[in-house]
């Protein structure tokens, strides 16, 4: 494209297109802010991006150039938030050529990067509560119209050495021979009591209780604490009796909504949804520009940030907003991160337990052997993330040592290669990603310069809906927040244009 | 609510910004023609029913938001889409050669069986034209798609082009449904609830 100029003056600049920064560039867009959103990374989403197989498989931590003297500025970019411990291995094994009457397993490296582009996989696998606060706004903004969802088809969990299904509705409970009606009982007294519990809990102030401790005290077997504990509440051991209940409740008013789970996940893999809010930021006129390598520094005056430099542009603007690896080394005033999580992702030949169905499954693997609770998603190809006939196992949990370690547990026990019956691990993908609760990292920051943290341990986009909302009111204090946009039979185009239609008719 | 169509088709347009994108879609939806947009700003999709062969049918066609400028497309854009029309300027040799690029875009991005047709647009500007039709022609048969001159401010052809990609959409649509191949498919999120009631096992456990 000829002209690769960008404009020099805007309301906002927004660097970086993680999920944070894509949901403030449509909200300043929507209300009729001028936005320049451009990004490092020739695809959108930084560390909150999917890819397919073949670019995962070669992924490496892209830098900005860094090299020019132009000392004057505030270069942009640390690599504190850089994703670590990247690891990708096929797994095909030397075991299939020995078991030639096994013709079913003939699948080669080639034949999944043939199918490279069917993969969208998630660095962010993110799961919505079908009531939470995103999937509220994606409907309250109109943005729902650029993503499709499918329901979680089921919730696992690990217990006493197997796979058991979560009753989470009432046909569920039916079908479910491992819970007795006595225990069902005891479950239902529990769910439908929540409220009361909570009250007589501030009275009877136990509220240093940890929520096992409370479901222990209220008698419940312990399958069902089991259930409660961690595949409703996703608790570990030690998580408070407030945080427990409040998130049982969140998964019990989630309920009976989409599907039969509390649960949902976006078609094509998570990075759809940053990209989402992109769409409606370009639609109110945002301007666009990614892999912009030539990104160099930031100028100030006065303690204020007034504009970037972009190759030899200068770019203006009364507000930024920067992707916490787009801050400048100088706020940074820790040189290292503590908490990372750590990630795997497998390709995988069939279901964890397979049924008739295609399963979409969330499994919240309980805290065993030292480790902490993991979050495992299984997709199949009704997902669009991967090609029919393959699943892809993604695998999330706060980071202890190493991903590797952190899993091995989890690997020997659901993809046990002795086990016929266990899927085959045919290609894996191991990662650290900066865990970024908060950003204390920083020095305190120019007023007119709001950093956005990457990717956070929830099962959900919630708390980030949250951070960008927060950085929005104090931008634009007066303003609202990612009003309904129309939809488009709503959109009238102006008088003039009929006048000039008129006489176009004429001339025609 | 009945539906009030057979089929629904997801319609993309691409191509380079000015070559009249916007306009085409505004001629085909409206019938109207317009030269004061700027850029693409405020236009998401438009939509406009057709009938073929006695079958409704509801395209749904979007517009690049802009988002073609730089060359920052969505992935998320390509979901989902079941024809493509790929536009260039008669006035403008970069738009036509920039096609391949906008191809190579689609190879990567859309679905393999997407059904590709090629604009020509602006024909209306003879005196101007830089591209001739047999240089359009020949790049369609490279690509085996078929290939059209428009204009949306004359208004020539554009209701042809729509009309010809619909109909090749659904002829493969029906080879397909003749195939057995149930699509696939994930829901959009709408305001109101589902009209069932909430069968929440709380809310009534009789058995309980």
């Amino acid at each position: 494209m000829d002209n690769n100029q960008l404009p020099t003056k805007f309301d906002l600049i927004v660097i970086g297109t993680g999920l944070i920064e894509s949901i403030l560039s449509a909200a300043a867009s929507r209300i009729g802010k001028t936005v320049l959103h451009i990004d490092s990374n020739d695809y959108y989403g930084c560390n909150w991006a999917s890819f397919n197989l073949q670019t995962l498989h070669n992924f490496t931590v892209s830098k900005l150039e860094t090299d020019n003297s132009d000392d004057d500025c505030l270069r942009i970019g640390n690599n504190l938030f850089d994703i670590k411990n990247f690891k990708t291995t096929w797994h095909f094994s030397d075991a299939q050529s020995n078991n030639p009457e096994e013709t079913e397993i003939s699948v080669t490296q080639e034949d999944l990067l043939a199918h490279s582009r069917r993969f969208n996989i998630d660095l962010v696998p993110k799961i919505h509560y079908a009531r939470g606060d995103f999937v509220q706004l994606l409907i309250s903004s109109n943005i729902a119209r650029y993503v499709e969802y499918r329901s979680v088809s089921r919730v696992l969990t690990y217990l006493n050495g197997q796979l058991e299904v979560v009753p989470c509705s009432r046909s569920d409970v039916f079908a479910n021979n491992k819970v007795s009606v006595i225990e069902k009982r005891m479950l239902m007294k529990l769910l439908t009591s929540l409220e009361k519990i909570e009250e007589r809990l501030q009275d009877e102030n136990q509220c240093k209780k940890s929520f096992f401790e409370f479901l222990k005290d209220e008698r419940l077997s312990p399958s069902l604490i089991h259930y409660v504990l961690y595949a409703m509440a996703r608790c570990e051991n030690n998580d408070s009796v407030k945080q427990g209940i409040e998130s049982t409740k969140r998964f019990l008013h989630s309920l009976g909504r989409f599907g039969k789970t509390p649960f949902l996940f976006s078609l094509y893999g998570s990075g759809e949804t940053a990209q989402a809010f992109c769409r409606l930021s370009a639609v109110f006129g945002a301007i666009f520009a990614l892999n912009q390598t030539s990104l160099k520094g930031l100028k100030t005056t006065d303690e204020k940030l007034t504009h970037i430099l972009n190759g030899d542009q200068e770019i203006f603007a009364e507000q930024f907003v920067l992707g916490a690896q787009y801050a400048p080394q100088k706020f940074m005033k820790k040189l290292e991160i503590q908490q990372f999580i750590s990630r795997a992702v497998f390709i995988t030949d069939r279901s964890l337990l397979p049924s008739e169905q295609e399963h979409l499954t969330l499994l919240m693997f309980p805290p065993e052997e030292g480790k902490n609770l993991i979050t495992i998603i299984e997709m199949g190809h009704l997902t669009g993330t991967c090609p029919k006939g393959f699943y892809l196992v993604h695998l999330t949990s706060k980071q202890i040592s190493s991903p590797h370690e952190d899993f091995q547990h989890v690997v020997q026990k659901l993809f046990n290669h002795e086990d016929k019956e266990a899927p085959a691990i045919l290609w894996s993908c191991y990662f650290s990603l900066p865990g970024i609760d908060n950003l204390d990292v920083c020095e305190s920051l120019p007023e007119n310069l709001f950093l956005c943290s990457g990717p956070d341990l929830d099962l959900d986009y919630d708390a980030s809906i949250k951070k960008a909302k927060e950085i929005f009111i104090k931008m634009y204090p007066d303003l609202e927040f990612l009003p309904r946009a129309p939809d488009p039979e709503e959109i009238i185009i102006g008088d003039d244009h009929e006048a000039e239609n008129k006489e176009e008719d004429k001339s025609v | 609510m009945a539906k009030t169509y057979d089929y629904l088709f997801k319609l993309l347009l691409i191509g380079d910004s000015g070559v009249g994108k916007t306009c085409v879609l505004f001629r085909f939806s409206e019938d109207a023609f317009n030269t004061t947009f700027i850029s693409t700003i405020g236009i998401d999709f438009k939509i406009r029913t057709i009938d073929l062969d006695g079958k409704k049918i509801k395209l749904q066609i979007w517009d690049t938001a802009g988002q073609e400028r730089f060359r920052t497309i969505t992935t998320a854009y390509y979901r989902g889409a079941m024809g493509i029309m790929l536009v260039y300027d008669i006035t403008n040799e970069k738009s036509f050669e920039n096609i391949k690029n906008w191809i190579r875009n689609i190879e990567e991005n859309a679905s393999a069986d997407v059904e590709k047709m090629l604009l020509g647009n602006k024909c209306e500007l003879e005196e101007k034209r830089q591209v001739s039709k047999e240089r359009g022609e020949q790049l369609a048969i490279e690509y085996g798609i078929k290939f059209i001159e428009t204009s949306a401010k004359a208004s020539i052809r554009v209701e042809e082009a729509f009309f010809t990609l619909a109909r090749d959409i659904k002829a493969k649509m029906e080879k397909k449904l003749e195939a057995s191949n149930p699509p696939k498919g994930g829901h959009q999120l709408r305001t109101s609830e589902p009209q069932k009631k909430p069968t929440s096992w709380l809310s009534r456990c009789t058995l309980l």
